[in-house]
C-alpha cells in the first residue's frame, strides 16, 4: 500500500477496502446522476433538432475530369486519323463537360427543391420551442431564485397517524409495496413495517435519508419524480403527505393522478394535509409568500379523490391537538 | 503563446497557426490555410492537440515534420449524459488523434498516463513534458478576498479545482461533503473553483448542493484571478480532487506548493503527480473521503504526513524546466530535419 494512503483501518470506508456503497450513500450518489438530462423531453427534443438540423446543399465536385487530350503516341498512328482523333476527342470533351454542369444543376435542384419546405418546418419547431420555453421559465423561476424555499416548510406532523394505518389499509398479505411520499422522520414506515406492511419512502430532505441509514429504504428526491419511476399498478397502497402542501395545484393533480395510475385495484390512498391554518402559523411569512402552493381543505381533497375515481373516500379530523387532516380513500 | 516566446527567447522564429481564432489573440495569429503560401524549408509544425479541428485533416497531408502536443481527451463518455454536441466532438477528437498520432515525428505528453494514450494513438516517438502553466507559482493572495472566504468558510474549509465538466466530478465532492458534515463536522463548506464547460452538468451541481441541503455550504466560484485563486487556497484546509479522468491536475502542483493537504481519487494522472505527497484513495465513496479529510483535518501527525515530500515531488516532476525540455524536444526534431516553425 502506497505510503500515502490514509491509515484509518477502523473506518469501514478506508481505503484499501471494497467499499461499495449501499443504503443511503448509494441514494446519495443516484440522486445526482438522476440529475443528468439525458433521456429527458428536452434531451429527445434536442437530440431531434440535432438531427433534422438541415445542412446546406453538397457542393457537387466535378463529375468528370477535364479531358487532358490525347495521348501523346496518338501521333504515330497517321495525320489523318490523328485529326480525326483530335477532334473527336475535342467534342467528346465539350459533351463530357456539358454533361457534368447538366449533372451538377440537376443534382444541386432536386436537394434544394425540398429545401425551402424544410427550412420552414424547421423553423416552426425552434419557434415552438422557443415558446415552451417561456412557458417552463415561468414554473422555473420561483424553483430557480429561491431553490431552498422547501426546506423553510416545517416538516408535516404525520406521527400521530401511526396507529391508525392498519384501519386504512389492506391487510399485510396484499401483494405489492406501500410507499409513503415523503417519508419525513420514517416514523410511518415504521409503524407500516411493523404491522407487517412491505413500506418503502420517498424523501427529499438528503439528511433524513442519511439518518434512517437504508431501513426501511428511502429513496432520494421528488414524490413526483420517483413516484413516475414505479410501475403502474404495483402498490398496495400510497401515503401522500409534505408536498402536496407545497405543491401548486396542477403539481398536486398530476401528483394524484400519479397515485390512481401507479395503485392496484383495492389499494388504499390516504392524503395527509396540514390544517390551512396551522400551515400558514408556522411558516415564515416571506416564505408563504413565495411558495407555489398552499395545503388544500380536506373538503377539497375529499372531492378531487372521488374526482380522480377512488371510492370510499373518508374525511379523518385530527385527534387532540393534532395539525394534520387524514382524506382516506380506495382504488376502485 | 507560453511556447512561443520560449522559442523566440532562443532565437527561433514562431508562428501561430489557427483554425478559429481567439478575440483576445486574434492580432498574433494567422489563419492556418495562409501557412500554403507562408511555409519555408526546414519549418517544424507543432500542433496543439486539444479538440476537434478540420486543421487534423490538412496536418496530416503536409510534409514538414510534425509534432504532436498532446493535451489529453476527456473519454466522450462523460459527457453523454449531459452533452450531445460534445459527445460528438471528443468522438471526433479521438478519431483524428488515431489519425495524427501516426504520422508525428514527435508526440509529446504531459504525463506517462497521457503518453501511453497518445503512444496507443500509434505515435511512434514520444515524451512527457509537464504542463507548462503549472512552473508559474500563483502570486501572492489577495487579501481583502480571502478575509472575505474566511467570513464565510466553515470551521473545515474544502477546496475542489477544475472546470465544472463531468469528469472532474465536483459532485462527489459534494457527497462527500455531506457525509462529512452529517458524521464529523456540520459546518463545513467547500470551494469549488471552475468555469462552469459543461452547462447542465453545473447546473446540476447547484441543483444537487441545493438537494443535499447545503445550498449554503457550497460556493461556486469562477472568472478569479490567480491572486484570489492563491487566497482561496490560503483559507482551504484541505484540496478534494476526486476526478474521473485527470491528464495531468495542475491544482495537485498548486495546493503542494500553497501547502494544502491533498485528497484524492486514483485516478488517471493523478498518482503520477501527486506521489507519495497526500492522500491517495483508492474509491470515491462519500464516507471513505469524508474519512480521509476527517484524518488530514484532525489529526496533526497525518496532516504532517500528508504534506511530507511535496518539495521532493516537485522537484522531482522538473515542472520549473518544462519549457526549456520543451524547447530542446523540438529543436532537436528540426535538427533532424526542420527548422524554426
Amino acid at each position: 500500500m502506497p505510503d500515502n494512503e490514509a491509515d484509518d483501518p477502523g473506518d469501514p470506508g478506508g481505503p484499501g477496502t471494497d467499499h461499495a456503497p449501499s443504503g443511503p450513500e448509494a441514494e446519495l450518489l443516484d440522486a445526482f446522476s438522476r440529475l443528468a438530462p439525458v433521456s429527458t423531453h428536452r434531451w429527445n427534443f434536442e437530440e431531434s433538432m440535432s438531427r433534422l438540423n438541415p445542412q446546406p446543399p453538397p457542393a457537387f465536385a466535378a463529375a468528370v475530369p477535364p479531358w487532358e487530350g490525347l495521348p501523346p503516341d496518338v501521333w504515330a498512328h497517321g495525320r489523318s486519323a490523328q485529326v480525326g482523333q483530335r477532334m473527336m476527342g475535342d467534342v467528346l470533351a465539350a459533351v463530357a463537360d456539358l454533361l457534368a454542369a447538366d449533372s451538377r444543376a440537376a443534382a444541386s435542384e432536386a436537394a434544394g427543391s425540398h429545401h425551402p419546405q424544410f427550412t420552414a418546418a424547421w423553423d416552426a419547431l425552434r419557434y415552438l420551442a422557443a415558446r415552451l420555453e417561456r412557458l417552463e421559465r415561468r414554473s422555473d423561476v420561483v424553483a430557480d431564485l429561491f431553490p431552498d424555499l422547501a426546506r423553510d416548510v416545517p416538516e408535516s406532523e404525520v406521527g400521530p397517524w401511526a396507529d391508525h394505518l392498519s384501519d386504512w389499509f389492506t391487510p399485510p398479505d396484499a401483494e405489492g409495496p406501500v410507499i409513503h411520499g415523503e417519508s419525513g422522520d420514517g416514523s410511518l414506515l415504521r409503524a407500516l413495517g411493523g404491522a407487517g406492511y412491505q413500506a418503502s419512502g420517498i424523501e427529499p430532505r438528503a439528511e433524513r435519508v442519511w439518518a434512517g441509514a437504508g431501513d426501511p429504504a428511502v429513496a432520494l428526491g421528488e414524490v413526483t419524480d420517483r413516484l413516475a419511476d414505479v410501475a403502474d399498478g404495483e402498490l398496495a397502497g400510497l401515503i401522500l403527505s409534505g408536498c402536496i402542501d407545497r405543491l401548486d395545484l396542477p403539481g398536486k393533480l398530476v401528483l394524484t393522478e400519479l397515485a390512481v395510475s401507479k395503485t392496484a385495484p383495492g389499494a388504499t390512498v390516504a392524503v395527509l394535509a396540514t390544517d390551512q391554518q396551522a400551515f400558514a402559523d408556522a411558516c415564515p411569512a416571506t416564505v408563504l409568500d413565495l411558495l407555489p402552493g398552499r395545503p388544500l381543505l380536506p373538503e377539497t381533497w375529499s372531492a378531487v379523490l372521488a374526482r380522480v375515481g377512488l371510492v370510499d373516500v373518508r374525511w379523518h379530523r385530527p385527534e387532540g391537538e393534532g395539525l394534520t387532516h387524514a382524506v382516506v380513500g380506495r382504488r376502485r | 503563446m507560453a511556447l512561443q516566446a520560449l522559442l523566440r527567447a532562443e532565437g527561433v522564429a514562431s508562428k501561430i497557426y489557427s483554425q478559429l481564432p481567439d478575440p483576445h489573440t486574434a492580432d498574433r495569429t494567422s489563419p492556418y490555410l495562409d501557412y500554403e503560401d507562408e511555409a519555408e524549408p526546414g519549418d517544424v509544425l507543432v500542433y496543439q492537440f486539444a479538440t476537434e479541428s478540420a486543421m487534423a485533416a490538412w496536418l496530416v497531408q503536409r510534409d514538414q515534420p510534425l509534432v504532436v502536443n498532446y493535451h489529453s481527451v476527456t473519454p466522450p463518455q462523460f459527457f453523454a449524459p449531459w452533452n450531445l454536441g460534445i459527445t460528438q466532438i471528443q468522438t471526433a477528437c479521438l478519431r483524428e488523434l488515431v489519425m495524427v498520432a501516426p504520422r508525428a515525428t514527435l508526440g509529446i505528453a504531459v504525463s506517462e498516463f497521457d503518453r501511453a494514450e497518445l503512444s496507443e494513438a500509434g505515435c511512434p516517438v514520444t515524451e512527457v513534458v509537464p504542463v507548462l502553466t503549472a512552473g508559474r507559482p500563483l502570486p501572492p493572495a489577495d487579501h481583502a478576498y480571502r478575509d472575505w472566504l474566511q467570513s464565510g468558510s466553515g470551521s473545515t474549509t474544502w477546496l475542489s479545482v477544475g472546470r465544472l465538466a463531468p469528469n472532474k466530478s465536483h459532485h462527489l465532492a459534494i457527497a462527500a461533503l455531506f457525509a462529512y458534515r452529517m458524521t464529523t463536522d456540520p459546518s463545513a463548506t467547500l470551494m469549488v473553483v471552475g468555469s462552469p464547460a459543461e452547462p447542465h452538468y453545473a447546473a446540476a451541481l447547484r441543483h444537487y448542493a441545493v438537494q443535499l441541503g447545503l445550498g449554503d455550504a457550497v460556493w461556486f466560484v469562477h472568472g478569479i484571478s490567480e491572486a484570489e485563486l492563491a487566497a482561496c487556497y490560503e483559507v482551504a484546509d484541505v484540496l478534494v480532487m476526486l476526478s474521473a479522468h485527470e491528464g495531468f491536475g495542475v491544482p495537485l502542483v498548486e495546493a503542494m506548493r500553497q501547502g494544502v493537504p491533498v485528497v484524492a481519487g486514483d485516478a488517471g494522472a493523478v498518482a503520477e503527480v501527486l506521489g507519495p505527497v497526500g492522500v491517495l484513495l483508492s474509491g470515491t465513496d462519500p464516507l471513505q473521503v469524508a474519512a480521509a479529510v476527517r484524518s488530514v483535518c484532525s489529526d496533526r501527525e497525518a496532516r504532517q504526513r500528508a504534506l511530507a515530500g511535496a518539495d521532493e515531488q516537485l522537484q522531482q516532476l522538473a515542472i520549473g524546466s518544462a519549457g526549456k525540455r520543451l524547447v530542446e524536444a523540438l529543436m532537436a526534431v528540426a535538427g533532424d530535419g526542420g527548422g524554426g516553425g
